[in-house]
């Protein structure tokens, strides 16, 4: 088990540097922070101040090796639009986005699990056609069409709530209910097929055969198996929370992460962006980490294989 | 018959639909086709056949595991209750099954004890402590060490999984054991010690046992009654040394000798490599494109079961009890 974990950990740590190498060099390569902040046509004294106060005459390598010394040591630099510390100002949105991304989370779960349930109990049925319909319109469904069409219903047509903004819970509903569907939509089609596949094993069939209540075999045998496999999809609908709030928070502009993270990159805000980008990354790891260990919990042949080596 | 039989299943039919795509009609092709037979208390009544003919279909019915088209079954006099309703699921405990795959029928995240334990909690046999040693009896019996309990299906041999699920079978004391192809997904030596736990144990708890599989050798070892099926049909019945010594349907002629014997060189009959007639050829002997004994009348009528002498049964137009003591 402590192998495992350590393995983890040092594949995690090679994750986190590659995403920050790309991120530092694409970021300088695409484009001139000076340019973006100031303005194109700022006299050029101007810029070459802006460049030599944020350090981006000098060549890229040591650049780039004095931004890790300072990543190393806890300071991810400052913004170049206000002049705060980047982590900071992160910080500060992080708990805006978990307001809207949490939310839609339980959201999806609530939704998700149930509807994919029913439907493997009920396969081939108008019930199960309607669920794996709707779950397939709602993962597929980009989250900027689903919010403006949110938008356009619940703010335009009905004037029920407000389009954008975030000063009370209300301005809330329609982004969560922007971000919701997706991971619902994928949950459900991942649960309805674990769920058939494993009421198709044999052991289910030899459960009836025995005399096994039908609702024991459903709570007993088949969801305990089926929930092993669909808790890996639970990393993959945090992922794609993370990207819908980039867009979500923009639509409904939500001052969270997302927003942030759009707003740094048009006007190349370098340590912003890279401070987000190395909070993002980290959350998708501890995310898988936490799922890879869920697994081990959840699965008895996972944890005993190593007791009792074979 | 006689004595009262435990299993009673009188003209089974079972189809299944072959569905002939978006344009095509369905097809229903039947997988067994007025099935008659009877199991006696305590004996081993083997059911023989190739695969898709409809062997362990018929096991499955004469369970109540699936609805028959046409036909019933009883059990020790009764017919079986509607599947599913309460009454089925309590007499579960007196009708069991062992299936092909031994591993697969067990539950990935149970430990062997709770595998165990299940049928008699279902049926509400015995406190904790009780069903504690039940458990450590039935290990016993089946000849596992009581400390693989805490272990779990992965972590043990294909071998000692089909005893786990035996153990589990025979946990209720039922009265019939239904084994469909119990050997088959077993390596040969582990096939012999199971064929043998199997007669141990039938001669102890002196349950009826169906043993349904394509192996001859293992059906004459462990059977008294055999009943061979072809193309969803019992083709020939009876005693099970009777039916190995001087076997008469053409078809049984046919698998009796392809059972390999020792130091035996000589090429087999090839009978069984031509292809079986297709489903929807309805009329007529379902075998008589392979056999040697095929006649004109053959294909008139589908012959039926009927008695040549006392306890067999053979279901062929052409033979008779003196051609086959002449062949």
């Amino acid at each position: 088990m402590t192998s495992f974990v350590l393995i983890r950990l040092l594949r995690a740590s090679a994750t986190l540097a590659i995403v920050l190498a790309v991120a530092f060099f694409v970021l300088r390569l695409s484009g001139d922070a000076a340019l973006e902040t100031l303005s194109i046509d700022a006299p050029s004294e101007a810029l070459s101040a802006f460049r030599a106060h944020w350090g981006l005459d000098e060549p890229l390598s040591s650049q780039f090796i004095s931004y890790v010394r300072s990543v190393l040591t806890g300071d991810f630099g400052r913004s170049m639009r206000d002049g705060r510390p980047a982590a900071e100002l992160v910080a500060e949105c992080v708990p805006i986005t978990l307001a809207i991304t949490f939310p839609a989370l339980l959201l999806g779960v609530a939704l998700g699990a149930p509807a994919g349930v029913y439907a493997a109990l009920r396969p081939g049925t108008g019930f199960d056609r309607c669920v794996m319909l709707a779950a397939v319109a709602g993962f597929s469904t980009p989250s900027f069409v689903l919010g403006l069409v949110l938008v356009w219903i619940f703010s335009v047509s009905f004037g029920w709530l407000p389009s954008g903004g975030a000063t009370n819970w209300r301005h809330a509903v329609l982004p969560i209910l922007t971000l919701a569907p997706s991971g619902a939509g994928t949950l459900a089609r991942f649960i309805r097929n674990a769920m058939l596949d494993v009421l198709s094993q044999e052991y289910i069939r030899t459960a009836t055969a025995k005399g096994v209540p039908w609702r024991r075999i459903v709570l007993r045998h088949a969801l305990p198996n089926a929930a092993i496999p669909t808790v890996t999809v639970m990393g993959f609908m945090i992922g794609q929370l993370i990207a819908g709030s980039v867009v979500v928070e923009s639509v409904f502009s939500w001052p969270g992460v997302g927003r942030l993270l759009a707003v740094s990159v048009a006007s190349r805000d370098f340590a912003v962006v890279q401070c987000v980008l190395l909070l993002v990354t980290l959350t998708m790891i501890t995310a898988n980490m936490s799922v890879d260990l869920l697994y081990a919990i959840l699965d008895p042949r996972m944890r005993r294989e190593r007791a009792t080596a074979r | 018959m006689s004595g009262r039989a435990l299993l009673e299943a009188t003209d089974l039919v079972k189809r299944y639909r072959a569905n002939g795509g978006l344009f095509g009609a369905a097809r229903g092709a039947r997988a067994v086709d007025g099935v008659s037979l009877a199991v006696r208390r305590g004996e081993t009544f083997g059911l023989v056949g190739e695969s898709g003919s409809g062997k362990s279909t018929t096991g499955r019915l004469l369970l109540g595991l699936e609805k028959t088209d046409s036909g019933s079954v009883s059990f020790d006099g009764a017919p079986l209750p509607a599947i599913d309703s309460v009454a089925w699921r309590r007499q579960r405990a007196r009708m069991q099954m062992v299936f092909q795959d031994p591993p697969g029928s067990l539950d990935p995240r149970m430990t062997i004890r709770e595998q165990l334990e299940e049928p008699l909690v279902i049926h509400g046999m015995g406190n904790k402590g009780a069903r504690r040693e039940r458990v450590e009896a039935l290990l016993d019996a089946v000849g596992l060490g009581r400390e693989l309990a805490a272990r779990y299906p992965r972590q043990i041999s294909g071998g000692q999984c089909q005893r786990v699920v035996i153990a589990r079978a025979i946990a209720t004391s039922p009265d019939l054991l239904v084994c469909d192809e119990p050997l088959s997904a077993l390596d040969v030596s582990t096939q012999a010690q199971i064929a043998s736990l199997l007669k141990d144990l039938q001669a102890r708890i002196g349950m009826a046992l169906v043993f349904i599989s394509h192996d001859l050798r293992a059906v004459r070892q462990l059977s008294d009654h055999v009943a061979v099926m072809y193309l969803g049909r019992i083709v020939e019945e009876g005693n099970a040394q009777d039916i190995f010594d001087r076997p008469l349907h053409p078809y049984t002629k046919a698998l009796v000798a392809a059972i390999p014997k020792f130091g035996d060189d000589h090429a087999r009959p090839s009978l069984l490599e031509s292809a079986p007639a297709p489903p929807h050829e309805a009329t007529g002997c379902k075998f008589r494109s392979n056999c040697p004994l095929a006649a004109a009348s053959c294909a008139a009528t589908a012959p039926v079961l009927r008695s040549l002498r006392a306890g067999r049964k053979v279901a062929c137009g052409v033979v008779s009890d003196e051609t086959s003591e002449a062949a």
